[in-house]
């Protein structure tokens, strides 16, 4: 998808989905931002509580455009899934102003929710977060032998590894030939 | 505005061309792999690293802290605690060496303890990083090899000969870390003549200001006066005061005096029991200008350095000495009347 594509489809996003908002009301009005993922659905945002994504914060700080323009251009993270997108705008609303605490025991245990999860957050820059789900990525194979961990995680052993390296070499060498057989073909 | 949401569209444009991302521990990036990694226990990495050659090059370039590491080791079965304990059992002396090395190539140490008993399974060939180094019994293979094998930093050297071991002193004196650290001592040392070397070495090196060792001596070991002797005699041109419990002799830089303090105030007769009382040394460099009534009277404050099992800073020596180590204000040690004993001693 283009960038052209995305701006026309967020600029009629789908009906916010209302956050929950733990901190007691601000003084001043507070302005929101938008964000979307892969699903398409946009989320409503506060400043405040972006302010744990140093990617978005960044970008927010480079910008200042008013809450309208914001809501016509959500900031599209296609590469992200809808549910991994809305547990990071739940924490990031949670957290909002708040000391983050040693442990966070809501973080996904199933396995790709969570590697998701990382990624996303190391990729939207919530150092916290990631601390969190990284030790959660640890005790993942707390008191696993090396072959659960490997059955766990799906990593390949040497020997594997080895056997999928030669046929990679193999399959380049015969599209390599073949591109030349092509080209030679061409010249004819 | 209009080049704001320029702005926008470029950023955004830049960050919806990422992949999609797969959800594998191998399609996660190298630097989030050393984020787990970094909250992974021993336990953890261990098994890790055995998964795969690209894991275990992972895991072997991060290292782990810890406060306090201790390897007791004895006939290839490592024990190595660090608040828990992981006990392991070899089959050979080869498999013990490589875990050994393995733990000290990852570990960064704030203090480590070696009980070994094994020189089989003694070869350290990774750099050993600590703050402060115990060796409890060890054969002189051991602490020589872990001393040489210490990285750049460290402030404490305790080495227990409890049991009757001996070092070469030749060889622990030339080593760098042992010339130049603050603190070290040698506990129920029965090497008499390792106040003399000491000292010789920190005027041969120029030693700071500070600079301290320690001995303690059981009934096992040589008499006290052979300790004072040989110090004597080796120092006779040097000695600028002598008195009951102290000897201070001058070194080659006119800034530092060597001051060799004897803990606790025993009356050393020719009977045997007495031998069998603990007996304590002070050797530390100080500044040359330093006055006698400037001496720390307070030689608990020093003893329970090297026999904190039995002696507190608190303690007042004569409590010490009768056996009755009661905890005392400071004040009052500072203050107590001088004992007539205490006076210049004979043996000195």
């Amino acid at each position: 998808m283009s960038s052209t594509e995305q701006g026309t489809s967020s600029a009629a996003p789908a009906e916010p989905t209302t956050a929950p908002e733990s901190a007691a009301a601000p003084e001043v009005p507070e302005s929101f931002y938008y964000v979307h993922g892969k699903d398409k659905v946009v989320h409503k945002v506060s400043a405040g509580a972006l302010q744990h994504s140093a990617l978005i914060h960044g970008m927010i700080s480079n910008l200042g455009y008013t809450e309208e323009q914001a809501k016509a251009n959500p900031f599209p993270f296609e590469n992200i899934d809808g549910d991994i997108l809305q547990m990071v705008v739940d924490w990031c609303n949670q957290h909002k102003g708040k000391p983050t605490p040693p442990e966070d025991t809501n973080l996904p245990k199933q396995k790709e929710k969570l590697f998701d999860l990382v990624l996303a957050v190391n990729y939207l820059e919530i150092k916290e977060l990631l601390t969190y789900c990284c030790k959660q990525v640890a005790m993942m194979v707390k008191g696993k032998s090396p072959e659960e961990i490997r059955e766990i995680w799906m990593i390949p052993t040497d020997a594997e590894d080895e056997a999928a390296e030669k046929e990679a070499k193999k399959r380049a060498g015969k599209e390599a030939a073949g591109e030349t057989a092509a080209a030679a073909g061409d010249a004819k | 505005m209009a080049s704001t949401l320029e702005n926008l569209t470029k950023m955004t444009e830049n960050l919806s061309t990422d992949p999609v991302y797969d959800t594998n521990w191998c399609d996660m990036p190298e630097e989030i792999k050393l984020e787990c990694i970094k909250k992974m226990g021993f336990q953890q990495r261990l098994s890790l690293r055995c998964t795969a050659k690209a894991e275990r090059s992972l895991v072997d370039s991060q290292k782990i802290k810890y406060s306090w590491g201790g390897f007791h080791m004895s006939y290839c079965q490592l024990n190595f605690s660090r608040g828990s304990h992981i006990l392991k059992s070899f089959k050979n002396p080869i498999e013990a060496v490589e875990l050994t090395n393995y733990i000290l190539k990852i570990g960064v140490f704030e203090g480590i303890s070696f009980y070994y008993r094994d020189e089989e399974v003694m070869n350290f060939t990774e750099q050993i990083s600590a703050k402060c180094i115990d060796f409890e019994s060890c054969e002189n293979k051991t602490v020589v090899g872990a001393l040489r094998k210490l990285k750049k930093g460290v402030e404490i050297i305790r080495i227990s000969a409890k049991g009757g071991y001996e070092y070469d002193l030749d060889e622990i004196l030339a080593i760098d870390h042992v010339q130049h650290v603050p603190y070290w001592h040698i506990e129920d040392c029965h090497q008499a003549d390792s106040l003399q070397k000491v000292a010789q070495m920190w005027i041969d090196v120029n030693s700071k200001i500070g600079t301290t060792f320690q001995v303690s001596r059981t009934y096992q070991g040589p008499r006290p006066s052979e300790f004072q002797r040989i110090f004597l005699e080796h120092f006779t041109d040097h000695i600028v005061s002598k008195t009951g419990k102290r000897i201070r002799i001058r070194t080659n830089n006119p800034d530092r005096h060597i001051l060799l303090e004897r803990g606790l105030d025993y009356n050393f007769d020719d009977d045997d029991d007495d031998e069998s009382d603990y007996q304590f040394y002070r050797l530390i460099v100080i500044s040359a200008e330093m006055k006698e009534s400037e001496y720390d009277n307070k030689c608990n404050k020093w003893i329970c350095k090297i026999d904190y099992e039995n002696f507190s800073e608190n303690d007042d020596e004569q409590n010490i000495i009768n056996g009755n180590h009661e905890n005392i204000p400071d004040g009052h040690v500072e203050n107590r009347e001088r004992n007539p004993d205490d006076g210049d001693d004979d043996d000195w």
